[in-house]
């Protein structure tokens, strides 16, 4: 057991320089290539400006796993540790929130529905810590090495509700489920429902991890 | 006791269900109409060309409210299907039949003509068939009957087939007239001619059989009389007009005397069509050219091609990043030695760069997935023709509708460049149709379809009103201009015999022009301001501006307002004006 990082620890700092970086290249690849429509035409490689969106997303999904599994090694009482992974998370928000902002550009007349999806990014990421943090909590308590789980365990969220969702026949609301399909669904944007469906879904996520964390506390103290 | 049954019973059943149920099936039977539908000239149609459209309502069933819907399947299985669905705005009449042009794209799959009313419930559905009678270029058309038979397929139309419209003229090459048409018929003739068309005139001596207030700025010839040779032969005569030349004779005796007439070319046969022999027929065959066709989609798209591309550069985008580099390196290192204190920096630096980037961002706000140049282009005469150029180019997916200036139908132009599709990249690109896409045409905009994602043009036609009037008198060298628009010109250029002189501005109102000091029309674009020298230049291809006097003008090239984030249109009002030489 440490002590919970800072978030300018050494481990801490290498993730949000790479989200930085990730993130950065997303947007670079987001700005169209070219001062002139010909040039758009003539260019066979047009990336969509929602890259880096999406790019955003997954990695501040990635971000919250990577400290989950941090948090679970941490010392102290379990409410403190999860209040260091939020401000974890929301530190790793903050530096991206100049893309963010930037990102305005790319999205002209959307740009209203940029803090719905920073704060659905948000909880998002907060909910991947916090499954992250209970399986790597679960992984110690039975020896166990988890340390791929969570990530393939994102890497499934994240990808494929979405998929399914792009087939025919199934309802477009299990793309919701993924947040990658959510967070699409909010740039578009989707209608209230919809929205609806994904921030609910995210944050029921999000509560049973925190009901569980605290039946598994409450069990561990009782023992 | 038992009952005794009547005989007679099943028969009286039988005649009383029939007496309840015939009217019934009757009443039924007749409220289901039938369509006849005829598309092209007697079916004659050319691809990627408009067609005169024509619909007849049968039985008694009312079509009040119904609306017509066009569907084309166009591809096959190996290039790609796509469907054209176009609703036509046409009223139908109280006899139940109505008349419009359409453009067909491929007719090699039948067409579906559907009446359906205002739920979308089909009345009324019939397919066309156009396999057999297609062309692949324009084709000669007759009206009348000619002293010999032409060397290619002429299909002869009846009056009734003669299209009100001048745009379903478009797939026709050469009209030849041998019989005087519908008076209704002669202003979209020559409106035709005006926008490219090319007509004979067969008429000689009989013309006044022909003569109409519409037709005689059409002709080469003006006092129009009938003269006898001294061999006893009588022909046309009359006063050639500037740019008028005889193109066949018999020694003195002029048998075809031809001009340009805006865009297209008129010819009139002066001589006895009786009396010709075949080789003068086959000389006049010969000496007439084909039709041509003006259009403003180049222009379109090469205005669409040079339109900025509204985006935060990357440049930008690279510093923003190196800066969050720095300040998240600058709070880490302040953060290890004071924690409290790196936490404070790194939210102040990051929300001022936050606010930083908005603002970089409200810069660019003026960003676009989607652009648009529509250009319309009016040619003024003894007529007016209005010809609406659309292209657009689109980065974004969804299915996008683009209000459509012009009245008529649009059409869409041939992709010059082709959609991705895997199979292209490997195959060499299918020749006869690139329609690897659809689109829903309805009357005054265009839906573009989900598959629909890169550049396209569409067009429509129009007749137009003369709101601009130009009179020129020679003797004095001045012009009078007599402009009634509401679009604002701000360019344009006054031709004269070879000389121009630039006119900056054009208010509404009457304004007299000096023709004096002239200077050569390519030397005064050499000067002028974009996107003028592009549009001129491309009228100097296809107007006659060196017969005559001409006005060409331009409106103020700017964006125009529009509902929809992320879409810039421009829009360009052209305007090419013959003058009455007084």
């Amino acid at each position: 057991m440490t002590r919970p990082d800072s978030v300018f620890d050494s481990g801490a700092a290498q993730g949000y320089f790479l989200l930085l970086l990730a993130c950065g290249a997303g947007l670079l690849f987001s700005i169209p290539a070219g001062a002139h429509v010909n040039d758009l035409m003539e260019s066979s490689w047009k990336p969509s400006p929602l890259v880096f969106h999406l790019t955003y997303i997954t990695l501040l999904g990635l971000l919250g796993t990577f400290r989950g599994i941090a948090g679970a090694r941490w010392e102290g009482p379990v409410w403190g540790r999860l209040a260091h992974l939020a401000l974890h998370v929301l530190f790793g928000q903050l530096i991206v929130l100049p893309y963010l902002f930037f990102s305005r550009a790319l999205l002209p007349g959307r740009g209203p529905v940029l803090p719905l999806l920073a704060v659905y990014t948000t909880v998002a990421a907060f909910a991947f810590a916090l499954i992250a943090f209970r399986l790597e909590r679960w992984g110690q308590s039975r020896r166990v090495h988890t340390f791929m789980h969570q990530y393939a365990l994102l890497a499934l969220i994240l990808v494929v509700p979405w998929a399914l969702g792009m087939l025919s026949g199934v309802p477009d609301a299990v793309g919701l489920l993924s947040p990658i399909g959510a967070g699409l669904r909010i740039i578009e944007p989707g209608s209230a429902a919809e929205l609806a469906v994904a921030f609910a879904f995210v944050l029921i996520v999000l509560l049973i991890q925190i009901l569980a964390i605290r039946r598994s506390t409450r069990r561990n103290h009782g023992v | 006791m038992k009952m005794r049954r009547n005989p007679h019973r099943n028969s009286i059943c039988c005649l009383l269900a029939l007496a309840i149920f015939l009217p019934v099936w009757v009443a039924c039977a007749q409220g289901a109409p039938t369509i006849d539908v005829q598309i092209g000239f007697g079916g004659h149609v050319v691809p990627e060309r408009y067609a005169p459209f024509h619909l007849r309502i049968r039985g008694d069933g009312s079509a009040t409210g119904c609306r017509i819907i066009v569907t084309q399947p166009l591809g096959s299985e190996w290039r790609d299907t796509a469907t054209v669905r176009q609703e036509l705005a046409l009223v139908i009449g109280s006899d139940g039949a109505c008349d419009g042009a359409v453009p067909v794209y491929e007719p090699l799959n039948p067409i579906s003509v559907a009446l359906i009313d205002g739920a979308g419930a089909p009345v009324a559905e019939t397919l066309v068939d156009l396999r057999e009678t297609r062309h692949l270029s324009p084709f000669p058309l007759l009206y009348g009957i000619l002293p010999y038979p032409m060397e290619s397929e002429t299909p002869p139309v009846t009056a009734a087939d003669l299209p009100t419209r001048w745009w379903a003229y478009d797939a026709v090459r050469i009209l030849w007239i041998s019989a005087p048409p519908p008076q209704q018929a002669w202003a979209a003739i020559t409106q035709w001619v005006l926008s490219g068309g090319s007509v004979v005139i067969v008429c000689g001596p009989d013309y006044f059989r022909f003569d109409t207030p519409d037709l005689r700025p059409l002709l080469p010839l003006a006092e129009l009389g009938i003269e006898t040779a001294p061999s006893g032969q009588r022909r046309l005569s009359g006063t050639p007009r500037p740019g008028a030349s005889i193109l066949v004779d018999r020694g003195d005796i002029p048998l075809l005397v031809g001009w340009r007439y805006g865009v297209g070319h008129v010819a009139v046969v002066t001589g006895d069509p009786d009396e010709l022999t075949p080789d003068e027929f086959a000389a006049i065959a010969q000496a007439v050219p084909d039709a041509t066709r003006l259009s403003m989609t180049a222009v379109s798209e090469t205005l669409l091609e040079g339109m900025p591309v509204g985006r935060p550069t990357h440049l930008a985008g690279l510093l923003l990043i190196v800066l969050s580099g720095f300040g998240l390196a600058a709070a880490t290192w302040i953060g290890r030695r004071r924690r409290s204190f790196g936490g404070i920096v790194a939210v102040c630096l990051f929300i001022v760069l936050a606010v930083l980037a908005g603002l970089k961002g409200n810069e660019a706000n003026q960003s676009a997935t989607q652009y648009a140049v529509s250009t319309s282009l009016v040619i003024i005469d003894s007529l007016g023709i209005q010809i609406v150029s659309l292209s657009i180019f689109s980065m974004d997916p969804p299915p996008r509708t683009y209000p459509f200036p012009g009245e008529g139908l649009p059409a869409q132009a041939s992709p010059t460049r082709l959609p991705p599709h895997p199979l292209y990249s490997v195959l060499p690109q299918p020749s006869a149709t690139p329609w690897a896409y659809a689109h829903t045409a309805e009357p005054g905009q265009v839906t573009t379809s989900t598959v629909d994602i890169g550049q396209k043009s569409f067009y429509t036609y129009a007749p137009a009103l003369i709101r601009l009037r130009l009179t020129y008198d020679p003797n004095r060298g001045l012009a009078v201009l007599d402009n009634q628009l509401e679009e604002r010109l701000v360019d344009g250029w006054l031709i004269a015999g070879g000389r121009a002189v630039h006119v900056p501005d054009l208010p509404r109102g009457t304004q007299s022009i000096s023709l004096d000091a002239g200077a050569t029309l390519a030397s005064l674009l050499d000067q002028a301001d974009d996107p003028a020298p592009v549009v001129v230049q491309h009228l100097i291809e296809d107007l006659p501006l060196q017969h005559g006097v001409w006005l060409v003008a331009v409106s103020a090239y700017e964006e125009a307002e529009t509902s929809e984030p992320g879409r810039k249109v421009r829009h360009l009002g052209v305007y090419a004006v013959k003058g009455d030489v007084s």
